[in-house]
């Protein structure tokens, strides 16, 4: 079993600063890797090294195998974490790492070709009988996908084969809006991924996203680390996630993970993934939807309610270590709200700036994985997400309890944020009896929560009063403030500014 | 001294005036008493008549961020909402057709050019942010007079990305 001394993080944000954190609990030095944008980011000062890659846009940096290698090679790395997003279902890049005689914390390309290219794993997925939903993966040419959508049905699902996390998946209601459609999901995914390819699939109303947590060592022990129920989401983003999930009963659990651990075997998995499925709540059928060969984002419920750190487990894993037959229980009820810096006001259109006051919930129970700090920026080149909150408790009333209360004290000044609308989610009746399905946040409807008159008048009075404190220490004209004679020292018990001590 | 900020679309005008750390501020019509506690940037502890609160505030320059009570306000001033007002009232459509960039990001295509006839609702520019695309269509039937960006370009929410003139 080897140990690792140095991982290089290829990422960015709150994954990279999680995984840097599960290095160091293992004593394991870390390097970041930034572009022009993140010269200072929060994941380039928690790392022990950290190297430039390049410009800001993600092809120019996080997505450029050949300068992350580079990096590796010249901190001598002995291995690469990909975190989500950006290269970490890349199989070219595995291979990259793997021919530079670095470790790849993930699975095989092999099974990254295999399981993460979307067109591959639908037809590896019928050929063992898993069930799939109806979907198109034989040929790339429009003529040819415009035709299998018309023989599939409207709404058809156009989805980057390269893809995931959300990310350039177009829902296109009738066959004329299907071209522009088409070209607009190709251009997101080039962008996005590198890889213009995409997948069709049935567009399937109403339903269940529920996926299995997989966890495969090299020496054929696979497991599944029970569900995530991820219905609640945007635009095919994921908001809000929580497990157990409200609908399973012990049965449909067990099914559905056998079949979850049955499909990571067929292709020798190893490492962490995830199965997802997409669940009919009335008939309880569920299908295959697609694996995805990396940490999930909302890996975090998995480990407050199985009490495994799963990205130390990664690690173990790509050391050779025995992950051996451990029995794991589901124990209480998390969920996750991700914050993203977005505007609800504004269609929920991304928002950006600096982060003026950034204070994280601290109470029993909640956990806040965050990629910023204040005075950090929310910038346009990257994800929106800024700051998962997690909450955990005995049942699932008690942990919606606990995640009203940790975003009631989550505080971020600069960047419009989507909090108050989780708010409203965590609020709403559907959510609140366990019913959402995927379509949920679409048909959500006015959401707006009444904030209270006194409140708004005490904001008022709150931002006039700073304004006024702060403009007085700005008038101060520099030889005055020196003079302790001033008329300006002499106003009372407070320091406007906050830069003045009272002992001077 | 006068402070007006809007939230929500809603005009709120604040007349303020003090003496050291005590603040008598007419709201909406109604005066109220404020003392200060303490200011630690950004947090301000005061008293508002008679009860304590404690809020963080910081601003931009354009907006005053106020969390207080589990609700972060966004409050913006109104000198920076005059200035914004020009756009504002263009993209309502008041028939100028300057075209705004419904949010911040970078030019990631430019799809037509001056001169070009375009028709309602097709798309004029691309826009991505935070990884997603956005097409910036044309609010009438016309011609395109002018086109102010470039593909790569970054531009702010609200920044005039070109014109479309109608055709009478």
């Amino acid at each position: 079993m080897t140990r690792f001394k140095k991982i290089l993080v290829a990422n960015r944000g709150e994954i990279a600063v999680r995984i840097m954190r599960a290095c160091r609990e293992m004593n394991i030095q870390t390097v970041a890797v930034y572009s022009d944008a993140d010269r200072a980011a929060l994941h380039t000062r928690v790392a022990d090294e950290a190297v430039h890659i390049g410009a800001s846009p993600p092809r120019e940096s996080y997505l450029n195998i050949e300068k992350i290698i580079d990096a590796a090679k010249k901190t001598n790395a002995d291995a690469i974490h990909p975190g989500y997003g950006f290269l970490a279902e890349n199989a070219d890049f595995a291979q990259a790492v793997d021919d530079a005689g670095i470790v790849f914390i993930g699975p095989s390309p092999f099974s990254i070709r295999a399981r993460g290219d979307k067109a591959q794993a639908r037809a590896r997925m019928m050929k063992s009988g898993v069930p799939v939903v109806p979907g198109f993966q034989d040929a790339d040419d429009e003529e040819s996908l415009a035709r299998a959508a018309d023989e599939i049905g409207y709404p058809i699902l156009i989805k980057a084969a390269a893809g995931g996390g959300g990310k350039a998946m177009r829902v296109v209601g009738t066959a004329s809006d299907f071209t522009e459609a088409l070209a607009a999901a190709r251009r997101e995914a080039l962008h996005a991924f590198g890889d213009a390819r995409v997948i069709l699939e049935k567009y399937v109303a109403n339903a269940r996203h529920i996926e299995f947590q997989i966890l495969a060592d090299k020496f054929g022990n696979t497991v599944h680390l029970f569900e995530r129920e991820c219905s609640i989401q945007r635009r095919h983003q994921k908001i809000i996630e929580e497990t157990p999930s409200p609908l399973l009963d012990n049965d449909l659990r067990e099914r559905m993970g056998s079949a979850a651990v049955a499909a990571a075997r067929a292709v020798n998995y190893e490492n962490a993934g995830t199965i997802e499925f997409i669940v009919n709540p009335d008939t309880r059928d569920f299908y295959f939807l697609e694996m995805n060969t990396r940490l999930q984002v909302e890996h975090p419920i998995t480990e407050l309610t199985t009490g495994l750190d799963l990205v130390q487990w990664q690690l173990r894993i790509a050391q050779g270590e025995r992950y051996g037959e451990r029995s794991v229980q589901q124990r209480g009820h998390a969920i996750e709200c991700r914050i993203y810096a977005e505007d609800p006001s504004n269609n929920f259109l991304p928002s950006t700036g600096r982060v003026l006051d950034l204070e994280l919930p601290q109470m029993p129970g909640v956990r806040a994985d965050s990629g910023i700090e204040t005075d950090d920026e929310a910038s346009a080149f990257y994800d929106p997400l800024l700051v998962k909150l997690i909450a955990y408790a005995e049942t699932r009333d008690a942990a919606i309890a606990k995640m009203q209360n940790a975003l009631r004290e989550f505080v971020l000044l600069g960047v419009t944020t989507n909090v108050e609308f989780l708010q409203a989610v965590l609020e709403h009746e559907t959510f609140r009896e366990g019913k959402a399905t995927t379509r949920f946040l679409e048909e959500i409807g006015d959401w707006r929560l009444e904030t209270g008159d006194w409140r708004l008048e005490t904001a008022l009075i709150a931002a006039a009063v700073v304004e006024l404190l702060e403009k007085k220490v700005s008038d101060v004209p520099v030889s005055s403030a020196n003079d302790p004679y001033s008329p300006w020292r002499a106003n009372g018990a407070f320091r406007a500014g906050g830069g003045a001590a009272s002992g001077f | 001294m006068k402070f007006i900020y809007t939230h929500n679309e809603q005009t709120h005008t604040l007349d303020v005036e003090h003496a050291g750390d005590a603040f008598e501020i007419e709201i909406n019509g109604e005066r109220s008493h404020v003392q200060v506690i303490s200011f630690t940037p950004p947090r301000l502890t005061f008293s508002h008549n008679g009860k304590i609160f404690s809020a963080r505030v910081a601003s931009d320059g354009k907006k005053s961020w106020v969390h207080l009570d589990g609700t972060t306000f966004v409050l913006e001033r109104a000198d920076a909402r005059t200035q914004r007002g020009h756009s504002h009232g263009a993209r309502e459509g008041t028939g100028s057709g300057i075209v705004v960039a419904p949010m911040p990001g970078q030019v990631r295509g430019v799809l037509v050019n001056a001169g070009d006839a375009v028709t309602e609702g097709q798309p004029l520019v691309i826009l991505e942010a935070m990884k997603m695309e956005l097409k910036v269509s044309a609010p009438h039937d016309g011609v395109v007079a002018k086109i102010l960006v470039t593909q790569g370009q970054s531009v702010e929410r609200e920044q005039i990305l070109g014109q479309v003139e109608s055709n009478q």
